[in-house]
């Protein structure tokens, strides 16, 4: 079997570490990761807690998948209670941590409590131990990840850990690892940085065991070769192969969502990272991936020398991770900004202080947008002319929001505080208080019904209404995919596998690898139903904190202000319609609380 | 007639043109077709920036000087 069968308790009051079973019963109920991180989560911690106190729980989970020879297998999740929403935050990475983890023997790290000083969590071998963070508090990602090497002698430590955003309480610090792959959403390194934990690095050398290994490895080949023939795009192009069709299609969100095209897209688009300059110049160096995976969707590029962000700063001509969709998008339309080498600087910046570009850009898009209504002045702003589209603007408040310094620590807060705090709240582009990723919910009404009823908040990898989405600009019928995929998305994010495979692979091909694997028999119908307990138990984790049915909502901006152009000119969101039927369809009651029947139905009464 | 083409994403790499030959009477689904750009492959078509959806790729005829977007499908990212 996949699972390691043991987790790791750290109690970071006490100082201990303790080695116990998992949970077998809850594996086969939550299968891993996100889903059983949730259930160790709901079991160990009062969901009202603080989120930045010590009763908050902060879990590192791995799933049954994770570290073996399937395509896209070096997937971990951070799961823990959101300083931004008040509610479940749960985010997921790649890059090797997660395998690691693994073959180290555990399936799960339960971090618990909070530390009087700063420490990091050393997982070597068979030492296990809490040391001293004193000489790595205030240092960035990248010099941690160097400092803790060397301090062990010990090159091949794999290494997550927050920047000095998550020790200073950006309200959306990333944990970080191998670099430059995150746990990027929701905060997560935020909850790191109040526990006094700075990082955990691991080193394994157990390997995993899988059930069957020669049908295990027989499928995994099959589903190799099947997700090449669908996958290429995204090994030439990336994500941000997007950036023009959401150009095309009206839904690339512009200038804090005023607008839903943005002219100076091909600027900064898939095309332009591969694109020669007059000198000779390309952004992209290369692809990369991460462990085990054979899409390669990650870009590694580099700078302009003689660009104004880095001209006089050496310590950055180096390559590093370039522009996914995402990060293109917060740096890019959100902030009117053209600038490729601009946003790939503001990337850097948010690997190396660990932040959230999806949360920091749309933040600061809410920020200018109060700046040119005269809300706020560069009396404010550090001297700094916040206007859309201004580049160096862009890269002087990434670098202020990573160290918490002066406007900075304004953007820290996120965009509903700061919103709210200058008497706007209808400026802030949140969902529960997470900022939105790049679609606009007027041109994607099913990405509209997911965003707002997102257990996280605003998230766009917690469902998958594209393909309904794009062929029609109403909310008919949108209800039901959004609840289907939200399920299945919540069974795969388990798995241990990437989400960019199900463009390739359905629940029959998770299934029949997850059952090579794992111990019991694995269907496509208990996938499917897994998923729907998770989702539900995550939805009770939040109802249990107090959020509301008046939390499934969307900002007036998108439910009234009609798209000014694109395929979906003239529409807005029609969450009022969409809604009620989602809540049949979930078997919730009217407020949006999972009914006696369904909790019975999934064995959560 | 003629009409002009833009197509997003890795479709790039299957239809490098900017303009299609077609008879008159042509559908949206023909001038996809004679992009040589298999159907599953395309998320939205769009005419003169309105959307055509799947169903009605076949009955939607192009005109002379039509601008056609043929959209790459969405993946998340």
């Amino acid at each position: 079997m996949s699972w390691q069968g043991k987790i790791l308790r750290v109690n970071l009051t006490s100082g201990e570490v303790t080695p116990e079973p998992l949970n077998m019963e809850w594996a086969n109920d939550y299968i891993g990761e996100r889903g059983l991180g949730t259930k160790y989560l709901w079991e160990n911690m009062d969901p009202k807690a603080d989120p930045m106190g010590p009763d908050n729980v902060l879990i590192f989970a791995t799933g049954p998948l994770t570290g073996t020879s399937a395509s896209t297998s070096g997937r971990y999740a951070v799961i823990t209670k959101g300083p931004l929403t008040g509610a479940i935050a749960c985010s997921n990475s790649g890059g090797k941590f997660g395998a690691e983890l693994k073959y180290a023997g555990f399936d799960l790290l339960l971090v618990e409590g909070r530390s009087e000083k700063p420490v990091y969590l050393l997982i070597e071998g068979d030492e296990i131990s809490l040391a001293s963070a004193d000489k790595i508090w205030g240092k960035t990602v990248w010099e941690t990840d160097e400092w803790i090497k060397k301090q062990h002698h010990n090159p091949m430590l794999k290494i997550a850990t927050i920047g000095i955003a998550g020790e200073r309480g950006v309200r959306y610090a990333a944990v970080v690892n191998d670099l430059h792959r995150a746990a990027g959403r929701s905060g997560v390194g935020t909850v790191m940085g109040a526990k006094n934990l700075k990082a955990i690095a691991v080193r394994g050398t157990g390997g995993v065991r899988v059930k069957d290994p020669q049908r295990f490895m027989q499928v995994t080949d099959e589903m190799k070769n099947l997700l090449a023939k669908e996958t290429g795009g995204l090994t030439k192009y990336g994500t941000n192969a997007m950036m023009d069709t959401m150009q095309e299609f009206g839904g690339l969100p512009t200038n804090n969502f005023q607008e839903v095209q943005f002219d100076g897209y091909d600027k900064i688009d898939a095309k332009a990272m591969l694109k020669t300059d007059d000198t000779g110049h390309t952004n992209l160096l290369t692809n990369k991936a991460c462990f085990g995976c054979t899409i390669a969707c990650g870009r590694i590029a580099h700078i302009r020398k003689d660009h104004f962000t880095i001209q006089n700063r050496k310590e950055y001509w180096h390559a590093s991770g370039g522009l996914e969709y995402e990060t293109a998008f917060a740096f890019g339309p959100v902030v009117g900004v053209d600038d490729i080498d601009a946003c790939t600087f503001a990337g850097y910046l948010m690997n190396e202080h660990g932040m959230d570009p999806i949360s920091f850009g749309v933040t600061l898009a809410a920020a200018m947008e109060l700046y040119e209504m005269g809300v706020i002045t560069t009396d404010d702003t550090d001297g700094v002319e916040l206007n859309f589209g201004n580049a160096e603007a862009l890269t002087v408040m990434a670098e202020k929001t990573g160290k918490q310094e002066g406007f900075g620590e304004i953007l820290g807060m996120g965009s509903k505080l700061m919103c709210e705090k200058y008497g706007h709240p209808e400026l802030s582009m949140t969902v529960k208080g997470q900022e939105f990723a790049g679609y606009d919910s007027r041109a994607l009404q099913g990405m509209g019904l997911g965003y707002a009823t997102g257990n996280r908040g605003a998230c766009h990898l917690k469902h998958d209404t594209f393909e309904v989405d794009m062929d029609d600009q109403t909310g008919e019928g949108k209800a039901e995919p959004c609840k289907t995929s939200q399920d299945w998305t919540a069974a795969v994010d388990s798995s241990g596998l990437c989400m960019f495979t199900m463009g390739a692979w359905g629940a029959p091909e998770f299934a029949a690898q997850l059952d090579a694997d794992s111990e019991g028999d694995w269907t496509a119908e208990r996938l499917m139903e897994s998923g729907e307990r998770i989702w539900n138990l995550e939805r009770m984790f939040n109802l249990a904190a107090g959020l509301t049915r008046a939390d499934d909502t969307l900002p007036e901006r998108l439910l009234k202000d009609p798209a000014p152009s694109g395929t979906a000119k003239g529409r807005v969101n029609e969450l009022d319609r969409m809604l009620p039927e989602y809540y049949d369809l979930r078997g919730w009651n009217e407020a949006g609380e999972p009914t006696e029947d369904t909790l019975g139905r999934l064995g959560l009464s | 007639m003629q009409v002009k083409v833009r197509v997003t994403g890795h479709l790039i790499d299957l239809c490098p043109v900017d303009e299609v030959e077609l008879p008159e009477g042509a559908s949206v689904a023909d001038a996809v077709a004679a992009l040589g750009i298999p159907p599953e492959q395309v998320g939205l078509v769009s005419v003169d920036g309105q959307a055509v959806s799947k169903a009605r790729r076949d009955s939607t005829l192009l005109a002379d000087g039509n601008e056609m977007v043929v959209m790459a499908p969405l993946t998340g990212g």
